[in-house]
């Protein structure tokens, strides 16, 4: 937590289901820092209008695949759709595949916990070695990252100055 | 003003579901209080909790958040499962039947964006007797989509016929089996409700005044009066009348039911035959049939081949190669795992974070 504030105190925001999501999950155990998120990224923004609420709708189904709950991806089309329609020229932060393939596709500016971790080690507030351990504690080596799969891939992507490249 | 705490409470009210509220709470997995202070608009319902009360109350999210119809939401005409015990239409769908229904509107809202609230232009049975042209029965599926512009899914797990309104579109939905002349049947059933206007009326209840058109709507397509009249019912052999259900494409049950709602005179070795069921009739050797056991399984196998509409299936597919839509989708329709779908995923370009880093004021690498 103490990263993530250090790069989204006072300039990062959230929604207002990703908030509450973040709040029933910090009562689960080993998972209690969460509850110091709202100190990083402060009132929620709530969905004002009845085209912010269609859209998250249609997001939703765009993110959405056969058998998933109607609950299900909620929380990104709902950032997704204040964003866009609030043009808030903001970068969005996720780790879902199929928002980020909606970001690309919508060019919405975007980053994921990986790119975070590379600009915190580029910016000397972390080691490679540490950031590579957040990678294993986060499972990073089992997604479909070719940069992930392997420490010594790593540790050439962080010096890279390309992006992730994701495997099929 | 009328909040979402009172819409919430007018769908329970409407249902008459008869559980207290701290029962519906516990079914979205709210607290109590949690539930009630929202309700009473202390505080807001997140969307995941709103998505969850739309379920459970059969309405949709965005009426509960807005108190207006969402235009984008899927119609379905009518549901029209009769339960002949309790001797009404049944209105709830299985869970198998749901499920498919729900995949098939997320199919159309995923790449066709098309309202669903516009009204309907209508049409009579004989108007659209005449835009499928002759000999339709043969090719009835690609008459309906290519003449008439409605989309035709046959897929297993429903558990009767549907017409469904997603992403703009009409979509006819039949169960895959190998009964034909069930499928026909269904088929300009559903056109029925299509051109009677059903999608106009916001209920998507059956009721005897939407489904007693619709069958009738549906015989004059597949047996219009004057050739059910210009047919000799009373001295025709029995080869005459087994031609006759292969050429119009109905069961026995459907052609005995529409002699008599015309009150035709018929021989009772007429009526004795059907009696019998289809495959019986049109399976037994008899000089003078038209047709061969051949052409009988070629009919029964394209029966019974799932298939979705080639427009909706071309449309996921350019989708999930731009990766506007998720490959999920498109390997439910085809009935294959995803995995098997080669697609390259669209990726993310560059972005100089030592830029970004600069800009949120953390010191760069020198």
């Amino acid at each position: 937590m103490d990263l993530l504030e250090l790069v989204a105190a006072g300039r990062a925001t959230w929604c207002y289901t990703v908030s509450q999501e973040c709040a029933k999950s910090s009562r689960v155990t080993g998972l209690e820092q969460l509850s110091l998120a709202p100190q990083i990224f402060g009132e929620p923004l709530m969905l004002e209008t009845n085209a912010e609420y269609r859209d998250t709708q249609t997001f939703r189904a765009q993110l959405s695949k056969p058998g998933d709950r109607s609950s299900a991806n909620l929380g990104e089309a709902e950032s997704l759709a204040i964003m866009t329609n609030r043009g808030l020229g903001a970068t969005f932060v996720t780790d879902d595949n199929g928002a980020l393939g909606f970001a690309i596709t919508h060019s919405i500016k975007h980053l994921t916990t990986w790119d975070l971790l590379k600009l915190l080690v580029r910016a000397d507030k972390l080691t490679r070695d540490e950031a590579w351990e957040y990678v294993v504690i986060l499972k990073g080596h089992h997604r479909r990252y070719m940069e992930l799969r392997a420490q010594t891939s790593f540790f050439a992507w962080l010096e890279s100055p390309l992006g992730l490249r994701f495997s099929p | 003003m009328e909040t979402v705490g009172t819409r919430i409470r007018q769908r329970i009210s409407e249902l008459q579901l008869g559980v207290p509220e701290k029962d519906i709470a516990a079914s979205i997995r709210m607290a109590p209080d949690v539930f009630s202070r929202s309700l009473n608009g202390k505080r807001s319902f997140t969307s995941i909790e709103l998505a969850q009360l739309a379920e459970r109350l059969s309405t949709s999210m965005y009426w509960l958040a807005t108190g207006e119809a969402d235009p984008f939401e899927a119609r379905i005409a009518a549901r029209h499962q009769y339960n002949f015990e309790a001797g009404s239409y049944v209105n709830e769908k299985d869970d198998d039947t749901k499920a498919v229904l729900e995949n098939l509107e997320l199919a159309y809202r995923q790449v066709f964006q098309g309202r669903n609230d516009e009204p309907t232009k209508t049409a009579t049975a004989e108007e659209v007797l005449e835009l499928l042209g002759e000999d339709f029965v043969w090719n009835f599926v690609s008459r309906i989509e290519e003449r008439l512009g409605i989309d035709v899914t046959r897929v297993e797990g429903i558990s009767s016929a549907y017409s469904v309104r997603a992403g703009g579109r009409y979509c006819i939905v039949i169960p895959r089996s190998s009964n034909w002349f069930h499928q026909n049947s269904s088929m300009a059933h559903e056109l029925g409700h299509i051109f009677l206007g059903h999608f106009n009326a916001r209920d998507e209840g059956a009721e005897e005044s939407k489904e007693i058109p619709a069958f009738d709507f549906a015989a004059q397509i597949l047996l219009p009066e004057k050739t059910m009249r210009t047919f000799d019912w009373w001295t025709t052999g029995q080869s005459n009348v087994i031609n006759f259900l292969w050429k119009h494409g109905v069961s026995t049950k459907y052609l005995s039911n529409r002699l008599r709602k015309l009150g035709l005179r018929v021989r009772k070795e007429v009526w004795d035959l059907l009696d019998l069921s289809t495959f019986d009739v049109l399976n037994r050797p008899l000089e003078g049939k038209t047709f061969t056991s051949i052409a009988v399984a070629v009919r029964t196998q394209r029966a019974a081949e799932r298939r979705f509409p080639d427009a909706l299936v071309a449309a996921h597919m350019d989708a999930v190669a731009v990766g506007k839509a998720p490959k999920e989708t498109l390997a439910w329709m085809l009935n294959v795992d995803p995995e098997t779908i080669e697609v390259h995923p669209p990726q993310t370009d560059a972005v100089d974070l030592d830029d970004l880093a600069a800009t949120l004021g953390l010191a760069a690498k020198a």
